[in-house]
């Protein structure tokens, strides 16, 4: 569910971080820049895992920041396809169920991908699976719940230039991450289930 | 890959740093990011539910020498789900490793619970011990 990834990046250190360690403030500089933040295409990265490499500071000309070039590791979630992965469930509606852990939000389970029987309890607002055996079993609301992930969906939130966008409807922030998890196999659903 | 049990274990140790640092220099010298601080507290938070909470470098690294030593085959993300998951029944591991009934028989389904079984013992019996 976590990986590292390397990457290299150009650190500045302004003047008034000079009275801590170099090495402190390179990995504060590092943590404000990446740590709970998603980089496209890789991940939601949790925080810095160890500094590989930097150069010598370069001290630019009019101000007395120091730049260096840095090259570390971070880790970051990003589950592979095919993991079994436990979340709680946040809510449900009538197209799936919404899953969440502590750090990240956007897990959805749609309702195509629930075990074969699984209905939408209007009344209740959860999803019940009617087992073969006729047992009813409920998706209740923060159960754990066992899931595998399926698909990924990165989304690119660059920002669009104000004239070029045709409707207000795109300046919607979408989440840039999601995940999209499965749920008929035996083992899988709410976990006190098994 | 990093399992479960190594991201809570480097977390904790970047907390204690700071922890070090605020009993060495005062709280005003350990100032860190706040998005690091949310982020470390909402992951612990996550990983203390999960399986990683009660592993320790010893018995982590002697299952997946278990595991690797059993003639079973198990590919490196089954081992990594297996540490991450610690399944005590065959439903749970079914779900984790690809067509389990045809790779393994009945005995060996049983053997590699057993030996999933003993990693985890010691902190049963630790906490017995402490209750």
């Amino acid at each position: 569910m976590f990986i590292l990834t390397r990457l290299s990046d150009l650190v500045t250190i302004q003047p008034t971080s000079f009275t801590v360690t170099t090495r402190q403030a390179l990995e504060d500089q590092i943590n404000a820049r990446y740590a709970n933040k998603v980089i496209h295409k890789v991940g939601l990265v949790i925080c810095l895992y160890d500094i590989l490499k930097s150069s010598d500071g370069l001290i630019g000309s009019g101000t007395g920041d120091v730049n260096i070039n840095v090259e570390f590791r971070l880790i970051v979630f990003r589950p592979f396809k095919g993991e079994v992965i436990t979340g709680r469930i946040a809510n449900s509606t009538p197209n799936g169920i919404h899953v969440r852990f502590d750090f990240f939000d956007e897990v959805f389970l749609p309702k195509d991908y629930l075990f074969e029987g699984s209905v939408f309890d209007h009344n209740e607002q959860v999803w019940v699976w009617r087992t073969e055996d006729g047992d009813e079993l409920f998706f209740d609301k923060n159960e754990s719940v066992r899931f595998r992930v399926e698909e990924e969906e990165f989304i690119d939130n660059t920002p669009v230039d104000p004239a070029l966008r045709d409707s207000l409807a795109d300046a919607d922030m979408k989440p840039p991450y999601k995940i999209i998890g499965s749920c008929y196999q035996s083992g899988l659903g709410v976990v006190s289930w098994w | 890959m990093l399992s479960n049990y190594e991201v809570l274990a480097h977390i904790q140790e970047v907390k204690q740093r700071y922890r070090n640092q605020v009993a060495d220099q005062g709280p005003a010298a350990a100032m860190k990011p706040g998005n690091l601080e949310t982020v470390m507290k909402e992951v612990i938070d996550y990983l203390s539910t999960t399986a990683a909470i009660a592993q320790t470098p010893e018995a982590t690294t002697k299952l997946v020498e278990d595991l690797a030593k059993s003639p079973l085959q198990f590919e490196k993300i089954e081992v990594l789900m297996i540490l991450n998951h610690l399944p005590k029944n065959e439903t749970e591991l079914d779900v984790l490793i690809e067509e389990l009934e045809s790779r393994l028989s009945e005995e060996q389904i049983t053997k590699v619970l057993d030996t999933i079984l003993s990693a985890t013992r010691p902190k049963a019996d630790h906490d017995t011990l402490e209750g």
